[in-house]
């Protein structure tokens, strides 16, 4: 099977089974939503300034829904039996990778939009600050994440702790791409001076790259049983 | 100055308490496991 | 105790005497943070031992993944625990140094935040193996992982980086490496040297106790099967 058939076929799969139950996107969205509700409430955007909180803000109610979604979908596959049903040489599963990345970046990019919308409403988001640089930083951002989610998501599901493992595996190694996505996003809304943007664009592209050739080249022996 | 000498006392404490305390722990252990596998080795093999 | 490693102790052991002696007896009190400052002869090693450990965890378990040779990955998760140990050490005697010359504890600047990520990864890894009952599985994953978490290193470094240059604040810990009279660098270096030493000897020690362990697990499940296979 050519790598974009094994790719259309596991993504078309996956992006049916979602639609009929829902679980991943509902569960992100949801999460999404009470995590930005927590910061509300932690910190009054009434008396703090949206540059300093809404970065933030943005980036950790994405990336805990994100950890919930992949844990919720990786259980779902598992007990499906789907991972291991699929017949696949070593080299196929890279592409296998591929395609989790992508059916994950829908489901993760309907729950950032819902949340953009409410941040319009809560924060006083405007079209000025959506430009197409904060959508870059967004798109490239959720990539990062699910570069090394991915891999990180099947490993805790054979360990003991299973959806616990998860955050404890992933939180310390995205740490430098957390930092440069609220960064890049902090300078991005408070509309200033663009010069330092750059440095945390580059920081966040290498990140991409670099794991998303790892995972790539990883996520067969994740599978392995 | 010799006022933070009880720093750098606790610091250094700390350092070799923890050091030598784990290398005695893994000697010790060397030494069951090595106690261990020989008297299963001896034992017969019913 | 085998030819190397007792060569091993007693280089140690030397190495750590010429220490002392030049840490309290010859090296001079530094200008401005005084006494205190002594620590940073063992506390930066510890640093620099715990990257190496990390990075001894992050290669074997690649080389796990080439050769299915599990003495890889005994190597690996020995590294990591000992690796522990020493980043550990760096976090408690970082404060212990912060707090008196700097007034506070702790800051996010580049080299300790680089550092508690560093601890986090070990934690990471070794809670992860921990959980993991079977040994074949447990080595890759942890490999997947620890290959994973070595990458990362460099890129924790990077980030933090950047923000201290958009960001600047002062630096905890100050200026260790900068302008270092004789006398000071050649105490450090001693001080690196006794302390990798101490970290090869821990690491081989800490290897020996798993490889025993492995042997008498293995020994019972051959017993086991050959007693039951002549029942």
């Amino acid at each position: 099977m050519s790598s974009w058939a094994l790719i259309g076929a596991v993504l078309s799969r996956d992006l049916r089974a979602e639609w009929r139950r829902r679980e991943t996107v509902l569960t992100i969205v949801l999460f999404a939503l009470l995590t930005v509700l927590t910061f509300v409430f932690s910190f009054d955007p009434a008396r703090h300034p949206r540059e300093l909180v809404l970065p933030g803000t943005l980036w950790t109610a994405f990336f805990f829904a994100g950890m919930l979604g992949l844990n919720r979908s990786a259980a779902r596959d598992q007990a499906d039996g789907v991972l291991t049903g699929i017949a696949m040489s070593p080299a196929d599963r890279g592409w296998l990778y591929v395609a989790k990345i992508i059916s994950h970046f829908v489901f993760m990019a309907v729950g950032e939009t819902v949340v953009l919308l409410l941040s319009i409403v809560w924060y006083d988001l405007r079209s000025e600050h959506l430009t197409g640089m904060f959508f870059l930083v967004l798109l490239l951002g959720t990539i990062g994440f699910l570069a090394v989610g991915n891999v990180f998501v099947v490993i805790g599901q054979k360990s003991r702790l299973q959806e616990v493992m998860l955050p404890v595996l992933l939180l310390p190694v995205l740490s430098p791409l957390i930092l440069g996505l609220v960064e890049a996003t902090a300078i991005i809304l408070a509309s200033g001076p663009r010069g330092d943007l750059i440095s945390w664009l580059q920081l966040i592209i290498a990140f991409d790259i670099l794991f998303l050739g790892v995972g790539f080249l990883l996520y067969g022996q994740t599978l392995e049983d | 100055m010799t006022t933070n000498f009880w720093w750098l006392f606790a610091a250094y404490a700390v350092v070799w308490v923890a050091l030598i305390g784990y290398a005695g722990v893994l000697h010790g252990r060397l030494r069951k496991a090595e106690r261990d596998l020989e008297i299963l080795k001896q034992s017969p093999r019913s | 105790m085998r030819k190397f490693d007792l060569t091993l102790l007693i280089l140690a052991a030397v190495t750590l005497t010429a220490l002392f002696y030049a840490v309290f007896l010859v090296v001079p009190n530094e200008r401005t943070m005084g006494f205190v400052q002594k620590i940073f002869y063992i506390h930066v090693p510890c640093a620099w031992v715990a990257f190496l450990a990390f990075g001894v965890t992050g290669w074997k378990g690649f080389r796990f993944l080439q050769t299915r040779d599990m003495s890889h990955d005994i190597s690996a998760s020995a590294s990591a625990e000992v690796g522990l140990v020493f980043v550990s050490l760096v976090l408690i005697t970082g404060p212990l140094w912060a707090k008196p010359v700097w007034g506070i504890y702790w800051t996010w600047d580049l080299r300790l935040t680089t550092t508690f990520v560093l601890w986090l990864l070990f934690v990471a890894y070794m809670v992860l193996r921990r959980s993991i009952e079977d040994p074949e599985r447990r080595a890759t994953l942890s490999a997947v992982v620890g290959l994973i978490g070595f990458l990362d290193v460099p890129v924790v470094y990077l980030a933090n980086r950047v923000k201290a240059t958009q960001h600047p604040a002062p630096v905890v810990g100050g200026s260790d490496d900068s302008g270092l009279a004789t006398g000071f660098a050649l105490t450090f270096t001693l001080g690196l040297i006794a302390i990798t030493l101490v970290y090869f000897i821990l690491y081989r020690l800490r290897r020996d106790v798993a490889r025993l362990e492995v042997a008498t697990e293995n020994e019972i499940v051959d017993r086991m099967r050959s007693q039951g296979a002549s029942s």
